[in-house]
């Protein structure tokens, strides 16, 4: 009778941690629209190759305005596209607002626009989403922006949110090197 | 009248108690009158009172011991010298050490930014982007890859379901 109820015990224990990991893996293994998200990321991959050749020929405005069309474009959610859409998203965004940094001069943006546009590409589900270096970048890029705008406490918990990504990814590197 | 001119002797003779011939001569006047009656206590009294006013004269050794005292007491004391100024001095000189010191130790590197910190932060997370980048990269092709084999897939059985059809009801 005893050996019964732990079994049913385990059983439960063992189907309920199943669903949560479906669930916390629902949106990267199953996007509702697989086919938009193949679209999306032909889209980023191409323009990225545009924006390397323009920023090697040293046309740091026509990569900007190429990544604002980029990001005007509409996303697909995380439901839709999964995690991968929003770490696409993360990577464009990274990449504008850290040519933005770097270039403050070109098509000059204010440091809450700057702020504004991070808090947009972020979106209210990055946490959410399995850790990866886009994320990251774009955390870390916030605190950046912070920091111009001497709110060092903000930016220091920035920094420290980034870094905690980053030490789980190269933990993992660690876990899965040969 | 000072006391050297009191008890200084007048010309002529003693002229009273404080001389000290004038007791001999009153005894030698009571012998004369046939040494009847005592005086002795009319004369301690006399003695005490010419004792009582007469004034001690001082040396000038002792005048001068009597004024260093007096000098000592009544000049002020050097403020190096004074009782607060051992305890707040020995305190002074520690604070302004541990002062120096701090100021010394934790002085701030003038060349470095105060924000170096906060600064150094963003490098480093821009070097692990740099590190961690291209496999995630990777990463979401080979996913966008597999959506895409997928995708193709469902294409293909989509286009040959609808190919049968069409090729099943033509004539």
């Amino acid at each position: 009778m005893k050996g019964r109820v732990l079994s049913v015990a385990c059983g439960f224990l063992l189907g309920a941690l199943t669903m949560l990991v479906g669930l916390a893996q629902a949106g990267r293994l199953a996007p509702s629209r697989p086919d938009a998200l193949v679209a999306l990321a032909q889209t980023v991959e191409v323009e990225h190759r545009r924006i390397d050749l323009l920023l090697e020929r040293g046309d740091v405005a026509g990569a900007i305005g190429l990544l604002e069309q980029l990001r005007k474009q509409p996303w697909l959610s995380r439901e839709e596209g999964g995690d991968v859409a929003v770490e696409l998203r993360h990577d464009v965004y990274g990449r504008l607002v850290r040519l933005r940094l770097d270039y403050p001069d070109i098509d000059p943006r204010k440091d809450d626009e700057l702020l504004q546009i991070v808090a947009e590409g972020l979106g209210d589900e990055y946490r959410d989403i399995d850790t990866n270096p886009f994320t990251a970048r774009l955390v870390a890029l916030r605190g950046e922006i912070f920091e111009t705008l001497d709110r060092d406490d903000d930016a220091l918990g920035a920094y420290e949110e980034a870094l905690d990504m980053n030490r789980t990814l190269l933990e993992r590197e660690l876990g899965s090197g040969p | 009248m000072t006391g050297n001119e009191r008890e200084r002797p007048h010309a002529g003779g003693p002229a009273g108690p404080a001389h000290p011939e004038w007791e001999a001569e009153l005894r030698a006047g009571l012998e004369a009158d046939g040494g009847s009656g005592s005086v002795e206590p009319e004369l301690a009294i006399a003695r005490l009172l010419v004792h009582a006013h007469r004034l001690e004269s001082l040396g000038d050794e002792s005048a001068s011991r009597i004024w260093t005292d007096i000098d000592r007491v009544l000049r002020p004391v050097p403020w190096w010298k004074r009782r607060w100024f051992t305890v707040a001095a020995p305190a002074g000189v520690a604070a302004v050490m541990a002062a120096v010191l701090i100021v010394v130790i934790a002085r701030p590197d003038p060349k470095r930014d105060p924000r170096g910190d906060v600064a150094s932060s963003a490098d480093l997370l821009e070097q692990q982007f740099d590190l961690l980048a291209p496999k995630a990269r990777a990463e979401v092709s080979r996913t966008v890859d597999a959506g895409r084999g997928q995708l193709r897939g469902e294409l293909i059985a989509m286009a040959m379901a609808e190919g049968g059809r069409t090729h099943g009801g033509a004539p």
